[in-house]
């Protein structure tokens, strides 16, 4: 192994997404496809929301207030201001998987620069790094998101600066661990003896081997941004109405929770199935790339 | 011993001194006028210039930071705006009102998941163990919010067992059984999310320990079952359990704040919450500060009490 060539990058995983990997993976794992299917039609309903909405989210039809699940026509229902709740969760979609992987997209780019610059260089660098980190890991993960919205002021793009900021440290200290321990194996070694530079080494050998495994950890947080990023719509911080959000039409379902519990009993429920879903598709995927932690 | 706390204590002082550093410059960040947020309303120039150097909002940042954290040594978070009162005497009802709810919801979660993850463990593959290791999954990851109205939906609506709202009834003096009344939804609803992880957890190190070979061995030696278990099995499970409880007060912490908010529960988490709402900058520095703290402080809980368990932690 020492004697390779440092030809190209050593992609001992980037390998395993070509061909028809995912086919037969898709074919033995059928909960992972099933979760994959769900996020897919998830991710198709929302994007085509405004075309195949039944109503528009914000028609108010006050004769129609309150109705329950299975109201023909309302086939689940209405609110407290007569809005269809399917319109709503359609459309509510939209912001719940931007607010779920917009915030996962920044973070795991900014993470991977810092964890591989603290893991390959080490040092004071290092130091420097991990004790910002440890600073942020301080802060339980709802008190920096509350506190970064409440600095930033309200609205979608504040909440997607603040979970960004927050699970940070989180992919950081993964991606350096895993720089550490390649930078112990024998490719790296050939690379540095045929001359790579540091450039050259992060981003041709390293990188490749550290960002697939970071698939399978992204993919569950997404689904815990979306619970989080919910939970600031629900507190008022984010998405604000009358546009329609998971976590806002749970806060507004609260308001007539006596007369029309459906109201917030939908909207919860799908962000409990979307958040259980990406954690079983990481779980899934932590599989494919690596066998070996099969639970 | 001594010297491992010694070298822990000394380490969480730099990150305590961060996390007001942060604090800090995240709410002195905040756009807008500080005197604006501080009166309310649009005063003339020289009333502004008066405010900021009444508050010293005109000294340089460094030199405002000093003088924070000087008061802070001394214990003074300093004056509530939107309470017209100091924060200390503001926090200090609130920070025992949420010491109780998340310490029930911490035994309830400990006692939920212990049982829940050993029955699971012990009946491993079956039923039970699907059954028990599903449910979990779901309560784990519902959001905190969503299960405090779940629960006063069904256990207050519709059943009518519990009151919905507060922390006492509004008529009557305070007492403990009214109290007590009022815990229940709330800290169930904090419970639920460690609870599934501490039971997660449990699950897993109770299989792996009771598959171990020193386990085996003892077996071999002849002890009676209850002594392996006390002796050898409990030991060694617990570790791990205690690391992820340590965590999961954190996060206790997070959900804590939510369950507050849909409860009114008087707490910290609700303080916080009230205190962005009105951009009360001192409450919200003072109420992410004890959080904060709060969280550092059980984490360090949580590793001295490991390393008591497990004298290997030490070394690392």
């Amino acid at each position: 192994m020492v004697a390779c060539p440092p030809a190209g990058p050593a992609p001992r995983h980037a390998a395993r997404w070509r061909g028809g990997r995912l086919a037969i993976w898709l074919r033995r794992d059928k909960l992972a496809a099933a979760c994959l299917a769900f996020v897919l039609l998830v991710i198709l309903v929302s994007i085509l929301a405004p075309w195949i909405s039944p109503y528009h989210p914000a028609e108010n039809d006050f004769d129609m207030r309150y109705a329950g699940v299975g109201t023909p026509g309302h086939w689940l229902g209405t609110d407290g201001l007569g809005r269809d709740v399917l319109s709503r969760l359609m459309w509510g979609g939209r912001t719940s998987l931007l607010i779920g992987f917009l915030p996962v997209l920044i973070a795991t780019l900014a993470s991977v620069a810092l964890g591989m610059i603290a893991g390959y260089f080490g040092g004071l660098i290092d130091d420097v790094i991990m004790r910002c980190l440890d600073v942020l890991f301080a802060f339980p993960m709802v008190l920096l998101a509350l506190l970064l919205v409440g600095v930033l002021g309200a609205g979608v793009g504040s909440v997607v600066i603040a979970l960004a900021v927050v699970i940070v440290p989180y992919i950081s200290r993964v991606v350096r661990t895993a720089v550490l321990s390649e930078l112990a194996m024998d490719y790296v070694l050939a690379a540095r003896a045929a001359g790579a530079s540091n450039f050259e080494l992060l981003s041709r050998e390293l990188l490749p081997n550290v960002v697939p495994p970071l698939l399978a950890y992204a993919t569950v947080l997404v689904g815990i941004v979306i619970v989080v990023g919910a939970g600031l719509s629900y507190l008022g911080l984010g998405v604000q109405p009358p546009a329609a959000d998971w976590g806002l039409m749970v806060a507004e379902g609260q308001q007539v929770l006596r007369e029309a519990p459906h109201v917030t009993i939908v909207p919860g429920l799908m962000i409990v199935v979307l958040a259980v879903v990406f954690n079983l598709l990481g779980d899934g995927i932590r599989d494919l790339l690596d066998p070996r932690l099969r639970t | 011993m001594g010297r491992y706390v010694l070298r822990r204590s000394l380490a969480i002082i730099p990150v305590l001194i961060g996390v007001t550093l942060l604090v800090f410059a995240a709410i002195h960040a905040l756009p807008g006028s500080k005197v604006l947020s501080i009166v309310g309303f649009q005063v003339s120039p020289e009333m502004v210039a008066r405010i900021e150097s009444y508050y010293g909002l005109d000294q340089p940042m460094h030199v405002q930071y000093a003088r924070y954290m000087g008061h802070l040594l001394s214990g003074d978070l300093g004056y509530s705006i939107s309470r017209k009162s100091q924060v200390g005497s503001v926090l200090a009802p609130a920070v025992a009102n949420t010491a109780i709810l998340a310490g029930t919801g911490l035994v309830l979660a400990v006692l939920a998941g212990l049982i829940g993850g050993f029955a699971a463990a012990f009946h491993a593959g079956s039923p039970v163990d699907r059954g028990i290791t599903s449910l979990m999954l779901i309560v784990g990851t519902a959001p905190p919010f969503w299960l405090a109205l779940v629960l006063i939906l069904v256990l207050s609506i519709q059943l009518e067992l519990f009151p919905a709202t507060g922390m006492y009834s509004p008529r009557g003096e305070p007492n403990l059984p009214d109290l007590l009344h009022h815990l229940v939804l709330p800290a169930l609803a904090v419970a639920a999310q460690p609870a599934a992880i501490i039971a997660k957890v449990a699950r897993s190190a109770m299989l792996e320990v009771r598959g171990a070979e020193f386990v085996t061995a003892a077996r071999a030696k002849g002890l009676p079952r209850s002594r392996v278990f006390s002796g050898h099995v409990l030991r060694n499970v617990l570790s791990p359990i205690v690391t992820i409880t340590g965590l999961q007060l954190g996060y206790l912490v997070g959900g804590v704040i939510f369950v507050e908010v849909v409860f009114g529960w008087p707490g910290i988490g609700f303080q916080l919450f009230q205190s962005i709402l009105a951009r009360d900058i001192t409450l919200t520095m003072g109420a992410s500060l004890i959080i904060a703290f709060a969280f550092v402080f059980v984490n360090f809980l949580a590793d001295l009490i490991n390393a008591l368990l497990d004298p290997r932690h030490e070394v690392q």
